[in-house]
């Protein structure tokens, strides 16, 4: 859907055989969470970095996105992993630049450079041939110290946006949402938790144990009392009816979009709308390595398991007339979002593109 | 003396050992089959003494039964007493117990002879003023214990020994009574320290336990001993003994009040050994005073007797402790109530539907229907807004049908005082709808227009035949016509989006599918309300192709919507829906997309209320509704001892009139905002 159709590059048995088995994780529920994901695809490519033989932009480029792509292919949902590529992308291709001293040219945002690109994007990287792989394993060492806190330095705003006496209300279970609740709770707000369908995409392949939706969003609002935040759960029928005295919405995102919209777990259109409805600003938290270079998501959905939205009990579920959807995601439109939290800081989302330009090259939008 | 005496005495010889309970229940089922013998003795009437026989026996029935009854009545009175007493409570709370207490003694003896009951009450009397020295009370607590003895020496029937274990029990209480609140604490420290005691060591335990009821066994003796020819000269003797242990106790009491006061509850169970310890051996010593005085009368043989009495006594001090842990328990909850309440919703809550269930007067005039109408609304049987209107409209015809005018009382006037009662127990069971506020409004208005000297029959008819009309114009012939209105904006292939459950949406839906229409449905539902399954179900059997999705999925299929059709709860005057929870998001989302949203509603839900949010009115549902009932482990079922953790259940929400593109109505398709218009139509056309 999203992969460039040029040809690609071959890429050693080996490599594939990691691939296959890091897919296979993930399928099965064995790394579960976003960052430990987006942690094992650096694992993944640093040793297809260390252990081939390439050395030069080009062909570490060609492994990359090789590798890239097949993860794409197996996992169409996970877009973040495919960020990973893209950075090492990037960052082969400044470290070309500055070992080849060609680097007035610009990182390639000028309107003049993008009406003008190159047509072949192998062009873009020059001839020169440098050993690239010890700049590289820098480089990757950095990565993941900035993925790692990531979610702490979000986490380290959540004082500059809850204050005391506050109503703020989140929808779902997500560990970023909870760790951001938590970290403000010293601020003595009140918390409204909207139970969301905590879609279990993590673990719904067959191998692991369906949990009890909705169970999610329950464990968090008792983990986050514990901790001493007043929580009231609602149910996601009645977000309208309370919105009106909600301060802020705090909501996790699956994956921000170039354009400024979100894509998190289903219902939080509603949530988001209900929010515009009564101008409550809506925070939403972004760790970087979760923007992608997308901007429309109208084709991309998944469904889940028809039984977390209609149980078997209900025997008319059966019935041939009968159709049940649960869809695993929901997408937010730019207008709904107030704010994204990144580890940077916050930005609107108008403001989301230039981010996308400072982490990717556009050549690489399309792995 | 009559049979059953003497079958009851050779029960009550067999059953000595047993405890209380055993017994009672013995007695029980004993009167039946004398109840029982008496029937088939009064059946054989040509049997003159037979059936004089059974007449006494009869008589004697009576009275076991009204013994029966005195020792359940009073051990009531007992645990309510002992829990006011242990609860700290107010010196007239002591009060009023102890004079429960005392009429219930004196209903109790109300067979016996009345000189019993001067005595009583003379005894009684003494006792009463509380700032008494010790020892004067205690003589005084010896004499009550005299008394029941003499009661002995006189008749020792079948009833001596209920007698004796009813002022064994009363006497603790009496003198907890007459105790300060110091006192009554260190009672409970010493049951405390007694309890701990047991758990140390089993040997201990069983002498401590045994002091706790130093005065039982003693005076269980003493009935002994009456009954083997005692001279009353020993029964001072033994009395005396008693007081003095009681003394005793007391001085213990005061020893562990001392260690009490120092510190505060919690520091009961923090004792320090040493402290513990002395507790012990002082209540050792008073244990074994007791004993020296209860062996120098007793016979050897009675022994054992003593002990399966003091084991007894312990059966019941554990039921009290048990009693009182569950006042604490209580108190904790009530505690945690107020702090579950969502402070926003806090003039919503209303005591639970289940407490108001128990409090229905079951003797009272509510006319039967309208108390199961009551237990309808209130377990929420009967929901819906036309099905509430309509069961309500019942309940009243029925109530109209069976009303007996009292004399000299106009009708309409004595059937308004009526309906005014039966509708403050209606309402209390739920708030009402607005489609029932209008039935009653249009029932009152009704019966405003009778005459004054209407004929009671004539009254009757025309009020049932206008609720009759009610419902056919009001309900039926409305959602007819709204039903024909909607048909004619639904066009083939249309995909309709309705949420939740509304018996109009189904009709309107139904009657358009028969019509031969081919849409599908789309039903949106919710975790927590599961109306939308019921709606989908019989969607389904009636053949109707249907999508299921959840709320949070609105989004994927409103893209592919055509119309929105909304039921609703009532309609406000300000033009906004009071409907469903949900109801307001899914008409956002409509018109997120661009999607007509049409909301289906009967002139007779249009309210004079306003509203312009959820939290003017509302109604809290149960929280527990909320908590995932399929997961045993639930993270939430906890709430209720969490501070912290509030499930707040909504029923309704407000969708303003901006999100609604036209409301229909038996009248016509309007906009929201021509509710009053609507309103000040029917006025003038109905009167209502």
């Amino acid at each position: 859907m999203f992969l460039y159709q040029g040809p690609v590059k071959e890429l050693d048995d080996k490599f594939v055989t990691l691939i296959g088995k890091f897919v296979a994780d993930i399928k099965h529920g064995k790394i579960r969470g976003s960052t430990n994901r987006v942690l094992a695809m650096v694992t993944l490519l640093e040793t297809i970095i260390t252990e081939s033989q390439y050395t030069t932009a080009v062909d570490l480029c060609g492994a990359i996105r090789a590798a890239g792509r097949q993860v794409m292919a197996a996992l169409p949902n996970e877009l973040v992993i495919a960020n990973v590529a893209r950075r090492l992308l990037r960052a082969i291709r400044d470290e070309n630049r500055a070992q080849g001293n060609q680097g007035i040219e610009g990182s390639g945002e000028s309107l003049q450079r993008l009406v003008l690109a190159a047509s072949a994007r192998r062009a873009t990287l020059g001839t020169a041939q440098h050993d690239l792989r010890e700049p590289l394993r820098d480089y990757i060492a950095e990565l993941r110290g900035e993925l790692e806190s990531s979610i702490s330095s979000i986490c380290g705003q959540a004082r500059e946006h809850v204050h005391g006496d506050e109503l703020i209300l989140t929808y779902g279970a997500s560990p970023i949402t909870e760790r951001f609740l938590r970290a403000a709770a010293p601020r003595k707000y009140k918390l409204i938790l909207a139970e969301g369908p905590d879609p279990t995409e993590e673990f719904y392949s067959e191998l692991t144990v369906l949990i009890a939706e909705w169970s999610q969003s329950h464990a968090m609002a008792n983990r986050l009392s514990a901790a001493g935040v007043p929580v009231t759960v609602i149910s996601a029928a009645s977000i309208y009816a309370v919105m009106s005295r909600v301060n802020k919405v705090v909501i996790s995102v699956k994956a921000a979009l170039g354009g400024g919209a979100i894509l998190s777990e289903a219902g939080v259109f509603s949530v988001t709308l209900a929010a515009r409805h009564y101008r409550v600003p809506v925070l939403a938290l972004v760790p970087l390595y979760k923007l992608c270079p997308i901007h429309d998501l109208t084709p991309f959905n998944s469904s889940g398991s028809p039984h977390t939205a209609l149980s078997y009990d209900h025997h008319e579920a059966t019935s041939d007339n009968v159709h049940v959807y649960a869809p695993l995601y929901d997408f937010a439109p730019p207008d709904n979002v107030t704010l994204f939290i990144t580890n940077l800081g916050g930005s609107s989302p108008s403001y989301m593109y230039r981010m996308l330009s400072e982490l990717y090259d556009p050549s690489d939008y399309l792995l | 003396m009559t049979m059953a005496q003497e079958s009851y005495q050779k029960l009550s010889a067999s059953t000595k050992r047993r405890n209380r309970r055993h017994k009672l229940k013995s007695i029980l089922s004993q009167t039946q089959n004398n109840l029982a013998n008496n029937s088939n003795n009064i059946d054989h009437k040509s049997h003159p003494e037979i059936t004089k026989d059974s007449n006494k026996n009869f008589i004697v029935n009576h009275n076991i039964l009204g013994d029966v009854q005195d020792s359940l009545l009073k051990n009531k009175i007992e645990e309510n007493i002992k829990m006011s007493s242990t609860d700290n409570k107010s010196r007239d709370d002591v009060m009023a117990a102890r004079q429960a207490k005392k009429l219930a003694k004196q209903k109790g003896k109300g067979k016996e002879p009345v000189q019993n009951e001067i005595k009583e009450q003379n005894i009684a009397k003494p006792v009463a003023p509380k700032s008494e020295p010790a020892p004067s009370t205690e003589k005084k607590v010896t004499k009550e214990e005299q008394k029941p003895v003499k009661e002995l020496n006189k008749e020792p029937t079948s009833k001596g020994k209920d007698e004796v274990d009813r002022a064994v029990k009363v006497d603790p209480i009496i003198e907890g009574a007459d105790r300060s609140k110091e006192d009554i604490k260190a009672e409970r420290a010493a049951k405390k320290a007694a309890k701990q005691a047991k758990k140390k060591g089993a040997t201990e335990g069983e002498r401590v336990e045994e002091v706790k009821v130093p005065e039982k066994p003693a005076v269980k003796e003493v009935s002994k001993q009456v009954n083997e020819d005692m001279t009353v000269k020993d029964v001072v003797e033994t009395l005396r003994d008693i007081a003095i242990v009681a003394k005793e106790m007391k001085e213990v009491t005061v020893k562990v009040s001392a260690i009490d006061l120092s510190g505060k509850k919690a520091e009961e169970s923090n004792k320090s050994k040493a402290e513990l310890k002395a507790e012990r051996r002082a209540k050792q010593e008073a244990q074994r005073a007791a004993k020296q005085a209860a062996q120098e009368k007793a016979a050897a043989a009675a022994k054992p007797k003593v002990e399966a009495k003091s084991a007894e006594g312990d059966a019941v001090k554990v039921k009290e402790d048990k009693a009182q842990k569950q006042k604490t328990l209580e108190k904790a909850k009530v505690k945690t109530g107020n702090g579950h309440r969502v402070n926003w919703f806090q003039h919503l809550y209303k005591e639970h539907d289940k407490e108001a269930l128990k409090s229905i007067a079951i003797n009272s005039n509510l006319h039967p229907a309208i108390v199961k109408l009551g237990v309808q609304l209130a377990s929420k049987v009967v929901s819906g807004s036309n099905a509430r209107c309509v069961a309500l409209l019942d309940a009243l015809k029925k109530m109209v049908r069976d009303y007996t005018l009292p004399a000299k009382t106009e009708f309409a006037r004595g059937l308004e005082s009526h309906l005014a009662t039966s509708l403050d127990f209606l309402w209390a069971m739920r708030s009402p709808s607005a489609s029932q506020t209008n039935a009653i409004k249009f029932f009152r208005y009704h019966l405003t227009q009778l005459p004054n000297n209407v004929d009671e029959f004539d009254a009757k008819k025309t009020l049932q035949e206008e609720i009759d009309r009610y419902i056919k114009e009001q309900i039926d012939m409305a959602g007819e016509a709204i039903s024909i209105t909607v048909r004619n904006k639904i066009a083939d292939g249309d995909n309709i989006l309705t949420y939740g459950c509304s018996s109009l949406i189904e009709r309107i839906l139904r009657d358009a599918w028969s019509a031969g229409l081919k849409f599908r449905t789309v039903v949106v539902g919710n975790r927590v309300h599961t109306g939308a399954t019921d709606m989908l179900r019989r969607l389904v059997a009636h053949g109707l192709p249907c999508t299921y999705i959840d709320i949070t999925s609105l989004s994927s299929v409103m893209d592919k919507v055509n119309k929105v059709v909304l039921g609703a709860s009532a309609l406000l005057v300000n033009g906004s829906v009071l409907g469903a929870a949900g109801t307001a998001q899914v008409a956002l989302g409509a018109q997120a997309y661009n999607v007509p949203v049409l909301v289906a509603c009967e002139t007779h839900k249009f309210s004079e209320r306003v509203q312009t949010d959820a939290f003017v009115y509302n109604e809290i549902g149960d929280p527990d509704d909320l908590i995932d009932k399929s997961d045993e482990n639930s993270p939430l079922k906890d709430w209720r001892s969490n501070p912290n953790l509030t499930p707040l259940n909504l029923t309704y929400d407000v969708t303003p009139p901006s999100l609604v593109t036209a409301v229909v109505t038996e009248l016509a398709i309007l906009p929201c905002t021509s509710a009053p218009v609507v309103l000040r139509f029917k006025l003038s056309e109905y009167g209502v």
